[in-house]
Order: C-alpha cells, then structure tokens, then sequence
C-alpha cells in the first residue's frame, strides 16, 4: 500500500528490510523482497509528482566541472526513471576482467555475477528477453570501433509501471513525503539500529529494521552517508576513507564536426570501443555517435567554406561579396557526440558542507575534474575514429582543438550517470560497500545502485544497476533465510499479523 | 567581366574538399600540422591540421 508520510503517520514498529529511496533500484529491491515473504518498507522522500519542495532538497553546488546535479534527476516516486531517455547497454566481460589504469583496482566480482541477472533486468524495464542487443548501423573497418549495439526501453517509468504491485504487494508498506534525515548506528553491535525520518512539516519518527538499503542515487547516498554523525564517531565513514569519493559521469564531449564523401548519406551512426583498442592505448572505453544535422550554420563544412572564401573575396577585391557568403548555409554534415568511460579518481568527491538544508541535513558540494588518463581517452577516441573516417573513405572529421590538445580546458557535458561514491571494493582500503554491496565495518547496510560501480565502462547505468539489485535482493533472501512469497518459488504468501 | 561565382553547388563537396586539402598544405608548409602516427606501424599516417584529421600521404614532407 502507498501512503502519504505527511499526513499517514502508519509505519509499523519493525521491518525486515528498510529501502531508502523509491526509484528503479529502490522499486525493484522492495518488490523483490516483499515477493520472497519479507515485510518491507519503501521510503521516498518526494510524492506521487515532481514539487518544489522536494526538488529543492537536492539542490547542491559543484566545482571543477559542472554537474547540474539538481536538473538531472528527479525527488519523487519513480525517481530520474521518470525522465530517463531508455538506452540500455550492458557492462561487458572486460568491464570485469580489467582493472582500470589508474591506482585503483576494478570490480571485485566476476562478470558472471551482475551478467547471470541480464535477462531479469531486461524484463524489469520491457526491452524482449533473449533478443539481443541490436546495432543499427555496420562497424567500421579495422580493429578499433564496432557498431554500438543497445536496445531502446519505452522507456520504462517505474513509478507507473509498478504502481499495482506497490500498492498490492503484500508485506509492502510505501511511503511517499517520508524522508531519512539520518542513520544511527550502533558501535556495540556493529549494526544501524534504527533511521530518521521526517515529514515536510519536520515531524520525525524513528524506523527500525533488521536490514537497511539506500537507494537513493549516487549523490545522496554518499550524503546519507557522510551525514550520520554516529557513522562517523564509529569509524565507518573517516575523513580519509572512500565514501563520496571516485564520482564518476559518462563524458558527453562534443568531438567535432565531420563531412561525408560523396554518396554517403543516412541516418545516426553509433561506434564503440573494442577492447584491443582499450588495450593498444591504455584508454577508458566510449561510444561515438555520428549524427547527421540537416542544416548547418555556423560549424563544420559550412564554417570552413565561409572562412576560405571569406579571405577569398578580400584576397581578389571582392569584398561586396560578403554579406552573400555571410548568408551561405549548407546541408549535410555532421557532429560527433560520445558517451566516453571517465576512471575512478579520489578527487572527484562529494563532500559534506556545513549549510543545512529544510529537513536539517548538511548540504554537500560535488567537485568533478577530470584526470591525465581521462583526456587521453578523449584524445584517444578521437583522433582514432577521425583516422577511420578517412581511412575507410566515410568522409573526414575536423576535432575540437581541445579534443587533441590535452594542454586546453575541455568542452565536456555530464550525461546525468553518477557513478563511484560507495565503491565496491575487497577492502575498505580501496571502496565503501563489499561484494555483496554491504557497507563496510556495519552489519546490516546495503547501498544499491550506480554509487557501487568500481568503474562505470560506456554502458548505460540504469539496466546495470537493476542487475546488481537483483543480486542484492538475491543475497539478502538468502540472508535472512526461508521465507515465503510470489518470487520464493511456492506461489503462496506469508500471512503477516498486523 | 564575369563575377568570381561563389554558389556552393557549383563548388561542390569535391571542391570543398580541394580547397581543404589545399589550406591544409598551406598549414603544413607554415607548421601548424601536428603528425600523429596510428599505434600499429602496419596503419597509415595521418596529419591535424586546423582539427582536420587527413591521411598524411596527400602532404609533402615537412623538410620538402
């Protein structure tokens, strides 16, 4: 059942299972586990629509790069599934099988782990189990790009789509306008005892569980995290530690401009990475979309032509010329867009600042740079992917001078995946949260979603971190031992005194 | 006495291309093309000039 926490004062005294944060990892963990026979309950700090109010409390500035954190995602019910665009690509066996190139190690798991949930996670968000992820156009020649293949989601709007089975479920308890404003952990039994919630109207109320989940976005977990003074007294979130650290975005780096030979027309062409090109230049992976932009003003072939002829007239005395050139526009060329793979770095942090928010949370400031190695992807994929346009006779590309010169700022966008902030790791030496996505050093925490990518690779991060729930929810059932549910395997309930 | 006609459909993308190819030597011959081989030596070469990535077979050596 959904309730509304501002005015449906009905959480019971325990649960099993507490879910802090009511979006697709949030959505499918709760129904997951209340579908074994657990009893649960799902927070979410926002309502049934997008509000102000709620908006505003993620509301955090950045430095370095800019994130746009408060415009990417979404407060409410369903979280940034409510507005994701629906491309899913999944991670690959060398995602798993290399670490990245910096001093850091990768994934402390085997890709058969996150790959053995592929088909379920691909149901969770409609795309057709078993068909494949699909190219749309042919690979480039040589042994550097392959056609990107990825499927296309509805996209899936969890809020909606699962909204009977939130309020029908049995064992579920929703609460919208329900937000935690703390984790209180126990140092004598290695546990969180219980969180604070609070109202908009800033009632609060403890909840007690035997396990906790946040799922709250990469952001806000780390936060959730860095916030809870009693975390910190006991050790578990330290000043030189890992929680906040390694954000990670999928670099949207506008690469340049290309023209196609003659004959060369058609639609939107994406390439990706292979892994030898990994391999031969020591780069991140990336996707390279070539799109086609059916009038040009003011770049590419249109910009070069206006140039040349502009010192042309001038050079011949035909300046009255000009104002015709200034006019000149052109069909036909295109513009390269990337999704490129950004490597862990400690520096890139979400860190707690002393201004409180509404509900009396400290507000964070997310700092994202880029690094070294991050650039040479950059540099890398482009240039690469210019030499196979010409070497393949495609056309010709000209890149930004900021795309090879690695000295220059780069012109980067966030493509609104936060990643990083609660790495898994083997230890908390090098990340936040174990194999089994378990907070080091605390008992009974749990952080799903993209906050526990060892590195994010150029794969989409929603469908991945539907697999990782899953897992979660896997490890947490068995966990907790026998119980009975819809996903349990009997088709028979548990019937819970109230 | 006829007008230099500038209409693009006159020049075409081959021109264009020309015309590239031709301010690009110019670059080359004033150094500000950057050489930047393929990793594998069985690639081809190719030169940056203005952004512009183009095989660098089409260019003369920079001590020509």
């Amino acid at each position: 059942m959904i309730k509304d926490y501002q005015s449906q004062k009905e959480l019971r005294d325990h649960y099993d299972v507490c879910i802090i944060g009511g979006g697709p990892a949030g959505i499918t963990l709760a129904l997951r586990l209340a579908g074994n026979g657990r009893r649960v309950v799902l927070l979410e700090g926002g309502g049934h629509e997008y509000s102000p109010v709620s908006q505003e409390l993620y509301k955090c500035p950045s430095t370095g790069l800019e994130v746009y954190a408060e415009e990417t995602r979404l407060r409410y019910l369903g979280g940034t599934s409510n507005h994701w665009a629906g491309r899913c690509r999944p991670f690959e066996r060398s995602d798993f099988a290399v670490g990245p190139p910096v001093h850091l190690p990768g994934w402390p798991i085997a890709f058969s782990e996150i790959d053995r949930n592929l088909v379920a996670a691909m149901d969770i968000v409609d795309l057709p189990p078993h068909s494949g992820f699909k190219a749309i156009n042919a690979s480039l020649d040589g042994d550097d790009f392959e056609a990107d293949r990825f499927l296309l989601s509805p996209p899936t709007r969890f809020a909606q789509k699962y909204a009977k089975e939130l309020n029908e479920t049995d064992g579920l308890d929703v609460f919208i306008n329900c937000n935690c404003v703390d984790l209180e952990f126990d140092s004598n039994t290695g546990r969180i005892a219980t969180i604070v919630v609070s109202d908009y109207a800033l009632h609060r109320e403890r909840v007690t569980a035997k396990q906790f989940i946040l799922a709250t976005g990469a952001i806000e977990n780390a936060r959730q995290l860095l916030n809870s003074e009693s975390l910190a007294a006991g050790g578990i979130v330290r000043k030189d530690g890992f929680v906040g650290r390694c954000f990670m975005e999928h670099l949207n780096v506008d690469m340049g401009t290309f023209i196609l030979k003659d004959g060369e027309g058609g639609d939107v062409r994406q390439y990706f990475t292979t892994d030898a090109f990994v391999r031969e230049h020591e780069s991140g992976k990336g996707n390279v979309t070539a799109s086609l932009v059916s009038e040009v003003k003011a770049y590419g072939r249109t910009a070069a032509i206006k140039d040349f002829f502009e010192n042309l007239v001038c050079d011949i005395g035909a300046e009255h010329k000009i104002e015709f050139i200034t006019r000149f526009d052109c069909p036909g060329d295109g513009v390269l867009g990337t999704l490129i793979e950004q490597f862990p770095n400690p520096n890139s942090r979400v860190v707690l600042l002393e201004e409180r928010d509404a509900l009396g949370m400290k507000k964070i400031n997310v700092h994202w740079e880029l690094t070294p190695a991050d650039r040479n992807t950059v540099k890398s994929i482009g240039l690469e992917v210019a030499k196979c346009f010409a070497e393949t006779g495609l056309g010709f590309v000209k890149l930004e001078e900021c795309v090879y010169d690695v000295e220059l700022p780069l012109k980067v966008n966030p493509h609104a995946h936060h990643m990083g902030t609660t790495r898994m790791a083997e230890s908390p030496e090098f990340g936040v949260v174990d194999e089994n996505c378990k907070v080091f050093g605390v008992e009974n925490l749990h952080v799903a979603g993209s906050s526990v990518f060892a590195t994010g690779g150029a794969c989409n991060p929603t469908m991945p971190l539907l697999q990782l729930a899953l897992r979660l929810a896997d490890h947490l059932n068995h966990e907790m031992g026998p119980a009975v549910g819809r996903y349990s395997g009997t088709g028979e309930f548990v019937d819970f005194p109230s | 006495m006829q007008e230099t006609d500038l209409n693009f459909s006159v020049i075409g993308r081959r021109g264009f291309l020309r015309a590239c190819a031709l301010l690009s030597l110019g670059g080359l011959m004033f150094g500000s093309a950057i050489t930047v081989p393929r990793p594998s030596a069985a690639k081809s070469k190719f030169v940056v000039i203005n952004g512009w990535v183009l095989p660098a077979q089409h260019f003369r050596p920079a001590q020509a």
